[in-house]
């Protein structure tokens, strides 16, 4: 078998940033900061905003400290997913196997494709005019022998850059890589190497690979083969989601079981929806609480039968929030599931709680979102004029 | 205390006993059994052991040397006279109150709970016990168990269900909520069973049901009785008492489809080898097998995207429209796995209502599968 792959990670500039400029041409050249609510986290910041020292996962109040004039918007999901679909279609013309790694990140294999594509540059050249004239977003794209060193080249660039770590390449290009930039390393392994004075890539190949492993164990072996630019793992399209999850912090701390317990229910409602569009169902349900000390409690609950059903996913997570006991004001609340089983369901015999009916309730309002939009059907205690 | 009994008669006794004791409990006397070594005269020793809702009597010869009782690990017992050779084997429970085990050369201290602490056990009565035929109540218990569950859940009670079918009969009910079987026999070999209860019947939990078998793999002559919600079996031996559930069997008879327009019999044997097949390739997680049934011939398919495929076709005599349908291959080979007649009857509604196998020569087996859906 030829080991020799052609790779190709195509990273989104400041995604969700550059929608809302897309959107809005008045923002262009502007700094602009995705997620303004009052007290979460920026989710992105367009490269007008990051001289001033904006990054993503930075809580609002200080990327506010650090841009003031900054354009600060809401987080709208709906609307970054809708272009990424534009974005990944246009990828799936290019090779039949693309693996979506997120909203804004996707890696292709190019493995064989020259012959009706041509050179790998060229497709890049074509993918990045096809998404700039579509979408109005630049991207940045890497080219490599493996799914590693073409997510480091795509980083290389940015924004709007084009990497090509060519096989011979691969050793040279490592040896002046700084640690950081290798994906996949933790906090601790981190240390370590800052410790033992290993700042660039290369230097990791300076020691034998049996003192990582007396060090780090099994990532002892990783750590060495990433550091030679190995990397065998295929490229998967369509990777099965493991857990479904939705939480949300509050503009204000909430104390009332009440007013939780309905956020539980939109979550619970939310993630059944997400279960049943990926015809899965999950097996455990688990609830976060974040209290106002920064506290963070999570409790799960395995279930008798996976389930989809909103009432189910409700009735446990309500269960689960009870018993954690809330003694002080809450900043954020979310439901998750995971446990997820596909395929086929076991029939059952008898309908006790009338779990049927509770199934085809969820089935009913999915048919009534389908055709009226998201507030086509809502339920009662979560209605607001 | 102090008796000797032979090493074979002591391993006997403390089997029976130590699937009753319980392994994990915060009472630890529950994981003991009570010994009592009586008169001198009687020459016998009685052994006690319960969970609370399963409680269990029986007794060996010995000489008794001084009366008394204790109660000891029951595990830990067996464990070191499954060791000691074939011999008479001295049991004495010192002043510091450890029960001390002597054969030959080895010797033995175990700490004891003394036998005050034991939970009172109120010993049935004999009276109202009535003869039963073991052997019938043997296999009605046997047909049935795998459908009892190990838990209860919403769906399901952990438990076997009997009650009065018609005028004459008794069935043997279990139901895990994705399947039901039931062992049918005539009332007349149950003589014990009063169907007087509240709700027409009774549910006897799990481990009962197990611990039932037990007693009755080695001892034909017993009788039976329910007696202050309790169901007792006794052998010349052994007493059992089995605390019966509370709750409520759903109402399944609801759920048998009356009409199953479609059936198909089949070799038993070769059935189930090609299912044992097919199963290799099926795990936790894809568990189904695909029933894909067309003139003359009976397709079974299994498999998943991880382990591989697996397909095995058998010829049958059938004519009527392709049919398709999927199992839980486990709950097909259990449901045959029990049957005794060499063949089988599969017949269904549709692939949403539940299927039913049954024995062609075997009329009180009954058992319905309900198919796994996309």
């Amino acid at each position: 078998m030829t080991s020799s792959r052609c790779i190709m990670h195509v990273d989104m500039d400041a995604f969700y940033a550059a929608v809302e400029q897309v959107d809005n041409p008045r923002l262009k050249g502007m700094p602009v900061i995705v997620g303004a609510s009052r007290r979460g986290v920026v989710t992105a910041a367009s490269y007008e905003a990051r001289p001033f020292g904006v990054r993503s996962a930075m809580p609002v109040f200080k990327a506010r400290k650090l841009c003031p004039h900054g354009v600060f918007l809401p987080v709208r999901m709906e609307r970054y997913r809708e272009v990424s679909r534009q974005v990944m279609a246009i990828l799936s013309k290019y090779s039949p196997l693309v693996e979506v790694v997120s909203v804004d990140e996707a890696t292709l294999d190019l493995t064989g494709t020259q012959a009706l594509h041509g050179s790998p540059m060229k497709v890049a050249v074509q993918i990045k005019g096809e998404i700039l004239a579509r979408t109005g977003c630049t991207c940045s794209v890497g080219i490599a022998p493996n799914k590693l060193l073409a997510k480091i080249a795509s980083d290389w660039e940015k924004p709007d850059g084009m990497t090509v770590i060519r096989e011979e390449e691969v050793a040279s290009f490592l040896a002046n890589l700084p640690v950081s930039k290798m994906p996949g390393i933790g906090r601790n392994t981190q240390r370590l190497l800052k410790e033992l004075g290993v700042a660039m890539v290369g230097d990791v190949l300076r020691f034998p690979e049996i003192f990582w492993i007396d060090r780090l164990g099994a990532n002892g072996v990783r750590l060495y083969e990433k550091a030679q630019g190995t990397d065998r793992s295929p490229v998967i399209p369509e990777r099965k989601p493991k857990s479904c999850s939705s939480e949300n912090t509050f503009p204000e701390n909430l104390l009332h079981l009440e007013e939780l317990d309905r956020w539980i229910l939109r979550h619970a409602e939310k993630i059944s929806g997400d279960l049943r569009r990926r015809c899965c169902r999950g097996g455990t349900v688990s609830v976060k609480v974040k209290f106002a000390d920064f506290r963070v409690m999570t409790k799960s609950c395995t279930l008798h039968e996976p389930t989809d059903c909103s009432q189910v996913i409700y009735d446990t997570a309500n269960t689960l929030l009870r018993s954690i006991g809330l003694r002080q004001p809450v900043r954020l609340i979310g439901v998750g599931v995971s446990n997820l089983t596909y395929g086929m369901l076991q029939g059952r015999l008898f309908d006790r709680g009338g779990l049927c009916r509770l199934e085809n309730l969820d089935r009913a309002m999915d048919a009534i979102r389908e055709k009226f939009g998201k507030r086509g059907i809502v339920r009662g205690r979560l209605f607001s004029p | 205390m102090k008796f000797t009994a032979e090493q074979a008669g002591l391993v006997h006794v403390l089997q029976k006993v130590l699937g009753i004791t319980e392994k994990k409990t915060s009472m630890p006397v529950l994981c003991n059994v009570m010994i009592q070594a009586s008169e001198p005269a009687s020459s016998r020793i009685d052994f006690s052991a319960t969970d609370l809702e399963l409680s269990l009597w029986t007794q060996i010869g010995g000489t008794v040397i001084t009366p008394g009782s204790t109660t000891v690990s029951a595990r830990k017992l067996l464990e070191i006279l499954r060791e000691l050779p074939q011999k008479k084997i001295i049991l004495e429970e010192l002043a510091n109150h450890r029960l001390y085990v002597e054969v030959g050369r080895s010797r033995f201290e175990l700490p004891t709970i003394p036998a005050s602490d034991f939970p009172y056990l109120r010993v049935p009565t004999e009276t109202q016990l009535e003869p039963c035929e073991s052997a019938i109540l043997r296999t009605c218990l046997e047909k049935t168990f795998y459908g009892i569950p190990m838990d209860d859940d919403p769906f399901s009670i952990s438990g076997l269900y009997l009650h009065q079918a018609g005028p004459d009969d008794l069935r043997f009910v279990a139901s895990d909520g994705h399947r039901l079987v039931f062992y049918q026999v005539p009332r007349s070999n149950f003589g014990w069973f009063q169907s007087g209860t509240a709700s027409g019947g009774i549910i006897v939990p799990r481990k009962g049901v197990a611990e039932i078998i037990r007693v009755l793999e080695k001892e034909t002559e017993i009788v039976a009785g329910i007696q202050e919600n309790c169901l007792i079996i006794k052998t010349p031996s052994t007493t059992l008492s089995v605390q019966l559930l509370e709750g409520e069997f759903p109402e399944y008879e609801l759920i048998i489809p009356v009409e199953r327009p479609f059936q198909l019999e089949l070799e038993r044997e070769t059935f189930q080898q090609a299912l044992k097949r097919v199963a290799v390739l099926t795990d936790q997680r894809w568990r189904h097998v695909r029933f894909i049934l067309s003139e003359g011939s009976l397709q079974l398919d299994g498999g998943n995207p991880d382990l591989g495929n697996a397909s095995d076709v058998l010829d049958v005599e059938y004519d009527g429209e392709p049919f398709c349908v999927a199992f839980n291959i486990r709950y097909v080979l259990d449901a045959i796995q029990v049957m005794e007649s060499d063949r089988i009857r599969f017949e269904w509604v549709d692939e949403f209502h539940g299927g039913v196998f049954l024995g062609v020569d075997e009329p009180a087996y009954f058992s319905l599968i309900m198919p796994m859906v996309i």
